[in-house]
């Protein structure tokens, strides 16, 4: 029995002298991380995750609900709305007024977190020039990384104008709570440059999808000196985008977004999906389709979406756009459907611009989300030269809007008026680009974005609507309360909220 | 009575065979016979016992002594002689509690500290799995809720306001009990949150319960008491024959307190109405002509995913042994065939306990338990659409649409097909779950000299934990992903070893001296996987072929991991003169949790008690049986769940997708703080322990305060950072303040008549008392602040025709009328909101045609006042037992109306709603107080205001149940007790709260309450 004692002694005098560790082997330590190429390229890949199209989380932009980055932008305008009311209608009439109140201010609060990334990528390129990592791979993935931080960068831009940066200091001191305000538009200016110019150095011109290209980086500056108005510099680029030689127009409109055609020559940067996970299917699919619509022998449909009956109406009579646009169908049990008897039609045609892609599961479907295009790039092309040339008849710019319009089954257009040409480019824009997200920022450039908001509010008055027209601090959506509490008011409010 | 028995005795001894050396006969203080008393002839093995009249014959000799002893009193020792008469006298040492304290026991009468005993006779056990559910409202200062009322549902057991935010720690014979998460049994759809913490001890088993309130009570078990100590003592084996004892019961349940929902033709009724109230007369499905004609009520969905529960339970137990070898088997089992069709849980459970001595100085035993669970599950949840489960799909299915169509298949919602679930599909669902739960313990105790006590225990709980789920084809989603499968394990496991040694001498009966040092280890170990994956070519093999699933990317994990901790214990405890007792504890612990500089805390408590009954200036007050003084402090520590030490980077599945193929990705996942630290409680607590008129009223009566400090949060770093979060020691405090009563009373105590009752009250409220020094509040929130409030927006019923409120832009006749009646205040701009020293924004006072954050105001409290009445009868062979519990405060969203009001457009879609929803408001029904269909459109959620809130305090009669103890002479000594009973349970709830349950019933999904009826058998021979 001594012995017992001596032996308990002992035992607690070893156990107590060591330490007490504790195990997880499901975490990794920084300790073994960023030492090879394919360790740069899975911490690329995670930041990426943001660019999903997770249908029900905020932390994806590409999403197909509401909030997502392409529907917001095309529901706010005349190109698409859903027979679902509620926020729909909030967004189809640009009925939110302020920052905390409006039933649709969780989506801005969504939208305006991700300024969070620009740090998130700013630590990983920071990272990566300190790793071990050979120079060449280090170089390709800080300009993947870099083209990341300026997708991310105008899709904060686009909706907010400019955001928070944080410095490197004040990301090295997370634990200080330091109150910073929005970059002025130099200041954010600078960023962008910086980040897509160094990645349009160092990017390839080809690369699998999902992975990002010089074209890529290009073209995101593009959309940026768009919205900052700066058409030379956008000429520019359209031109060094063309100059490339990788990308070109599909003779078929309606087979640039479908499976068997996916990564044409067309697509410049596109969110790559796959129906197998929640987070990576394309749900645009389902949120148009009717479920008793048949469609493919998996497919579930949630029936919402749809493009106005006026927005139709624009399109000219013979233009192969629409045909991914229906009108009508009939149901698996034999019921004729349209817009006398369907609650979804009385709202709109259907957009299935994406096609039938056969593996669909549910409301998976497996097509890549289409961002930008080749077309659009004609199409800037088109613009800036009329802008900055201030004619309506340069060869150029016609050839350019007539290649589009070709394809779609159109005539040509020439010698117009600078007036009737730009507008002849909205026009064609919205029917190019219907559910692709391009809308809004068209309309803010041609100063129609609230314009048609207010021509919808009227006439949806006019039928007994309560709604309040709206004015132009709707070309920027409203910095969510909490983040201006947060940063005791050093982040200011855009004008008009 | 007296007299007859003594005529009878005397019979008896006229008809004694003479050879007979000794006869005698045994009685109770009040001159009853002793059945069974044991009669030994010292220093022999030669005995007998008791017949049923009292008598005994035993072949002894003159002089030789008798060892006369029954259970419960004391045993006497008489010279042997003819006609012996001895009375035996109830033993007070028995009746003189013995407490267990955590790694000891105590008399009663010396516990400073706030300790509380259950017994578990003292509960009702017809229809109850777990102990927890026993519990509920049995003593003061424990608030035990149940989460849901489907069979074997989680609790939340809170010891004191739960201020630390960690469940209870519970210690089964000195070991703890491992402390896991629920396993969800799939993805697609879960069922409810699963016990399993008391659920894994069969309540038959139970000997008795402690709970240990206050920290200088259990700050013993230091880190892991932060919660509080439940410990669960065991029954062992007795010396003495093989005693066999069989409890066994069946109740019956049906369902309680369900909702009333729109019948068929009701339906149709407000489905048209509120096309109408929409503007979209035009697409209404029925015409008034269909309506009219329309037979029967419709499909009763809730009936046909509901049944008749049934809850069986058989528990069988043997217990005896010799001087030196202690026995107690037991296997319980209990069947609970749940109310929604396809629920249901079983339990079986094993035990064995063995005690052994080795000669004079070694003891030893071992202490096993085996509990096998089994459940099979229903979805549940409140989950809308495609994703309805069982019951919130059942209350809100179209009643027009039968189960099947003519086909055979499920029939759909035609008003929107393909995307509600029938509710009778979703029982072809296969949900099935177990766990496993082994736990070993042994112990080695050695008394090398006398006074000295040396014990080491070592222990090990082991749970297997598995779910396995399939959604078939015929139900909506199971058709949308070709089936879908899940199977999934998870082990854990918890190794202790622990010894001590505890010195404990008494001078002269006046001088009562123990101490006790001890250390243990502890390894925590935990490791699992599972794999979710869709796209079957056939229903048949269920979850059980799941390779031949043709899903691309099926989601599959392991994951495993261990945490240590190390600890000292140590306790000294004097009680001088048998009146004043004085006791330290501490404890040092280590944890893995935290870094090494910071990994060693120390927990010390202490308490002092004064038993001024026992001062001799006292005696002569003979109506004061007990007057005890306590007063205690001490610290507890938590190590939290959070355990953020290091910076670590942590791999995302399929961050994204690269050429239709997902890929994945490295993050940094968490942002190290290796300066975190223990947390502490620190609680004062003062009370009295009173008895009066000879026991006929005791109680006692709490008062504490507890203060929790360097609380482990994670946190908000700003939101610009990468990580947003770290988990660190807030300079928040939290303090809560409370009082407890115990009351119990002897009210009637006759021979055929006697009526006992049990009083708990609690009443304490946790409150933020400091804060960070980041710490912004809302406009509407104090710096210090209770917990448990609800803010939220007040309202004034709805807004009428002609009214127009500038702050409701949005909000048409017959939506809420929420009231503006507070405002910012500008800087000098006019612009810019003023805020006040501590950051936060200055409310000008003033309605200004806004409603915002500084509408937002105080609408109640939720914490639960806890109060229990416990009454039992004794009428002759019966006993009669009344209990009430409930809670004296409650403030809680009707659920239930709020969806089917806020959602009353869903109508349309054929989503059913409350008959209640009949009176909303519309143009043609102004005087209805529900909102109408307007309000959806106000861009305000009524769940944020007063509107949809209820007082929801309530008094539950959870228990009535009536015994027969049959007279045990009837069975001529073979059996030595025999009850049958007869028990009710949730009788009734009294409450203001109008929704489902103001305990159980959260959503419309909630599973519907229960009352039950069960009739019971015990019998011990």
């Amino acid at each position: 029995m001594k012995k017992s004692i001596i032996f308990a002694t002992i035992l607690a005098l070893t156990v107590s002298s060591c330490q007490l560790t504790r195990e997880d082997y499901t975490e990794i330590s920084p300790d073994n991380f960023l030492k090879t190429e394919n360790d740069l390229r899975l911490a690329v890949n995670a930041l990426m995750y943001e660019f999903c199209t997770g249908y029900w989380n905020g932390e994806a932009i590409y999403g197909a609900g509401y909030d997502g980055y392409q529907v917001i932008s095309d529901m706010t305008t005349d190109v698409l709305w859903s027979c679902w009311g509620w926020e729909s209608d909030v967004e189809y009439y640009q009925q939110w007024q302020d920052n905390s109140t409006s039933s649709i201010s969780g989506y801005f609060y969504r939208a305006f977190s991700h300024y969070q990334f620009l740090s998130k990528a700013r630590n990983t390129i920071r990272r990566f020039e300190q790793c071990e990592a050979p120079e060449e791979a280090r170089l390709l993935y800080m300009a993947e990384v870099h083209a990341l931080r300026g997708w991310m960068g105008l899709y904060l831009y686009d909706m907010f104008g400019p955001v928070p940066v944080a410095t490197d200091a004040q990301l090295d001191d997370a634990l200080t709570y330091n109150y910073i305000g929005r970059l002025t538009e130099e200041q954010y200016d600078s960023v962008m440059t910086q980040d897509l110019t160094f990645a349009i150095d160092h990017l390839p011109e080809t690369a699998v999808r999902g992975r990002m290209t010089k074209g890529i980086a290009m073209t995101l500056l593009l959309k940026y000196r768009m919205m900052q108005g700066r058409f030379k510099e956008a000429e520019q680029l359209c031109r060094d985008i063309i100059a490339l030689g990788v990308y070109s127009l599909q003779p078929d409109y309606t087979r640039i977004f479908t499976m068997d055609n996916l990564g044409n020559s067309e697509i410049i940067l596109c969110v790559p999906c796959n129906s197998s996970a929640s987070w990576t299917a394309n749900y645009m699919t389902a949120e148009v389709l009717p479920a008793d619509m048949p469609w493919t022998t998996q497919s579930l449909g949630w029936g919402g979406y749809v493009m106005p009956w006026d927005f139709y109406g624009t399109f000219e009579t013979g233009d192969l756009r629409l045909g991914c646009v229906y009108t009508d169908y009939t149901t698996a049990t034999g019921k004729y459907m349209d817009k006398s008897n369907s609650q979804q039609l009385k709202y709109g045609a259907l957009p299935l611009k994406y096609g039938k892609d056969q593996t669909m599961t549910g409301a998976q479907a497996g097509n890549d989300i289409v961002v930008y295009r080749y077309a659009d790039i004609l199409l800037s092309l088109a613009e800036c030269i009329a802008r900055n040339k201030n004619t309506g008849s340069d060869p150029e710019a016609e050839d350019c809007l007539n290649q589009v319009r070709r394809r779609a089954g159109l005539g040509s257009i020439h010698g117009w008026t600078k007036k009737d040409f730009l507008h002849a480019i909205l026009v064609e824009r919205g029917h190019e680009f219907y559910m692709e997200g391009l809308r809004r920022q068209d309309l803010i450039r041609f100063s129609k974005y609230v314009e048609y908001a207010n021509n919808r509010i009227q006439k949806a008055n006019s039928e007994g609507g309560k709604y309040y027209n709206v004015n132009d601090s709707h070309n920027r959506f409203p910095i969510p309360q909490e983040y201006i509490d947060e940063s005791k008011s050093a982040i200011t409010q855009n004008p008009g909220y | 009575m007296k007299t007859r028995h003594y005529i009878f005795a005397a019979l008896m001894f006229l008809t004694m065979p003479l050879y007979a050396d000794v006869t005698g006969l045994v009685l109770d203080e009040t001159g009853e016979p002793v059945i069974g008393a044991s009669i030994l002839i010292e220093g022999t093995t030669t005995g007998t016992i008791t017949d049923l009249d009292g008598n005994f014959t035993i072949d002894a000799t003159d002089g030789q002594m008798l060892v006369i002893s029954y259970m419960g009193y004391a045993t006497q020792t008489v010279a042997a002689s003819n006609n012996l008469k001895v009375t035996l006298l109830p033993d007070t040492k028995v009746i003189e509690e013995v407490v267990v304290i955590g790694y000891g026991a105590s008399k009663k009468s010396n516990i400073s500290g706030s300790v509380e005993m259950v017994k578990a006779d003292d509960l009702p056990k017809a229809a109850s799995a777990s102990v927890g559910e026993m519990l509920r409202g049995r003593t003061s200062g424990m608030f035990i809720q149940s989460n849901s009322a489907s069979p074997g549902a989680s609790q939340s057991i809170t010891i004191r306001g739960g201020l630390s935010g960690q469940k209870p720690l519970v210690v089964i014979d000195g070991v703890p009990q491992l402390q896991t998460g629920s396993l969800s049994s799939g993805t697609g759809y879960s069922g409810s949150d699963k016990d399993n913490s008391l659920i894994n001890i069969s309540p038959d088993d139970i000997e008795s319960i402690n709970i240990l309130k206050d920290a200088s009570a259990a700050s013993i078990y230091g880190s892991d008491a932060s919660g509080g100590v439940i410990l669960i003592t065991t029954k062992r084996g007795k010396q003495g024959k093989p005693e066999v004892s069989y409890s066994g019961s069946v109740a019956f349940q049906t369902m309680k307190d369900k909702p009333e929902f729109l019948d068929a033709k009701g339906f149709m009724t407000e489905q048209n109405k509120v096309f109408d109230e929409l503007g979209r007369a035009d697409e209404q499905f029925y015409t008034q002509e269909q309506i009219d004609n329309y037979v029967g009520k419709g499909t009763d969905w809730m009936k046909k995913v509901t049944r008749m529960g049934l809850v069986n339970e058989h528990n069988l137990s043997v217990n005896g042994g010799s001087e030196n070898t202690k026995y107690l088997f037991s296997v319980g089992i209990y069947d609970h065939k749940g109310i929604a069709k396809n629920n249901d849980m079983q339990r079986i459970t094993g035990r064995v306990n063995l005690d052994q001595n080795f000669g004079k100085y070694v003891r030893a035993g071992i202490n096993t338990s085996f509990t096998s669970l089994k459940y099979n599950d229903v979805p549940l949840g409140d989950s809308r659409q495609s994703d309805a489960a069982l019951i919130y799909s059942a209350m809100t299915f179209n009643p027009t649409v039968p189960v099947y169509n003519l086909d055979g298949t499920y029939a759909d919602n035609p008003n929107r097909p393909n995307i509600y679930p029938n509710p009778v599909s979703l029982l072809d669902i296969t949900d099935q779950s177990y766990s496993r739960d082994v736990f070993l313990t042994g112990y080695l105790e050695i008394k090398p000299i006398q006074d000295l006590t040396i014990r080491a225990t070592g222990g090990i709980d082991m749970k297997f934990a598995g779910a396995d789920q399939y959604i078939p084809t015929t139900t909506l989603k199971g058709a949308s992903v070709n089936g879908q499968a899940s199977k999934q394990t998870s082990n854990n496991k918890l190794g202790i070893i622990n010894a001590t040694a505890t010195y404990a001498h008494n001078w002269n009966g006046e001088h009562d001296l123990s101490v006790m040092a001890g250390w243990e280890w502890k390894k925590n170990m935990w490791d699992g996987h599972g794999v979710v994956t869709s796209d079957f070519p056939t229903d048949n093999a269920l979850m059980n072929n799941i390779g031949t699933a043709e899903m691309e990317n099926p989601n599959i994990w392991s994951s495993k991991g261990s945490s240590q901790m190390a600890s000292f214990i140590g306790r000294a405890s004097y009680t001088a003169l048998n009146r004043y007792i004085v006791t330290f504890n501490i404890r040092v612990d280590g944890s893995s949790n935290f870094s090494p500089q910071h990994q060693w805390g120390a927990f010390p408590g202490v308490s002092a008690a004064w038993r001024i009954s026992e001062e001799p200036w006292m005696q002569k007050a003979t109506w004061l049986s007990e007057l005890k003084l306590r007063g205690g402090y001490g610290q507890t520590g938590n190590a939290g769940s959070l355990t953020g030490i290091r910076t670590i980077y942590g791999i995302s599945r399929g961050s994204y997708v690269f050429d239709g193929t997902l890929s994945n990705g490295i993050n940094l996942s968490k942002l190290g703080n290796p300066d975190l630290k223990w947390e502490t409680l620190s609680d004062a607590n003062i009370a009295i322990d009173f008895g009066f008129f000879k026991g006929r009223l005791t109680g006692t009566l709490e008062f504490y305060q507890r203060d929790r400090t360097d609380v482990i949060m994670s946190k908000s770093l700003m939101s610009y950072n990468e990580i947003n979060t770290i988990d660190y020691n807030s300079q928040a405090a939290y303090r809560s303040r409370g009082v407890e009563l115990t009351l119990h009373t002897v009210n009637v105590d006759t021979k055929l008549f006697g009526w006992t009752s049990d009083v708990c009250f609690s009443y304490y409220r946790n409150r933020t008392v400091s804060r960070d020094p980041d710490f912004l509040p809302a406009p509407y929130q104090d710096m210090v602040e209770d917990w448990g409030n609800v803010y939220g927006y007040k309202t004034n019923g709805l807004v009428q025709p002609g009214q127009d409120y500038p702050h409701l832009p949005n909000s048409k006749p017959g939506s809420i009328n929420y009231l503006d009646i507070n405002g910012f205040e500008y800087e000098a701009d006019g612009k810019t909101p003023r805020r006040d020293a501590e950051g936060r924004y200055v409310l000008s006072g003033k309605p200004d045609g806004k409603l915002d954050q500084a509408d937002i105001v105080k609408l109640g409290n939720n914490t639960p006042i806890p109060f229990s009445f416990n009454n039992t009868f004794r009428i002759w062979d019966f006993d009669l037992n009344i209990y009430i519990y409930g809670s004296l405060n409650g403030y809680k969203l009707n659920d239930v109306l709020y969806q089917s009001s806020y959602g009353i457009a869903d109508l349309v879609y054929g989503v059913n709603a409350l008959t209640q929803v009949r009176n909303r408001w519309t143009y043609q029904n102004q005087e209805g107080t529900l909102p109408g269909v307007a309000e959806a459109n106000s861009g305000i959620n009524p769940a944020n205001s007063d509107f949809f809130y209820e007082k929801a305090w309530f008094l539950r009669l959870d228990n009535i149940s009536l015994g027969y103890n049959f007279p045990t002479r009837w069975f001529k000594g073979y059996v030595k007790s025999a009850r049958i009973y007869a028990a009710v349970r949730n009788v009734a709830v009294m409450t203001p709260y109008k929704g489902m349950d103001p305990e159980t019933g959260n959503g419309i999904g909630a599973y519907p309450n229960q009352m039950s009826a069960a009739i019971g058998l015990s019998f011990k021979f």
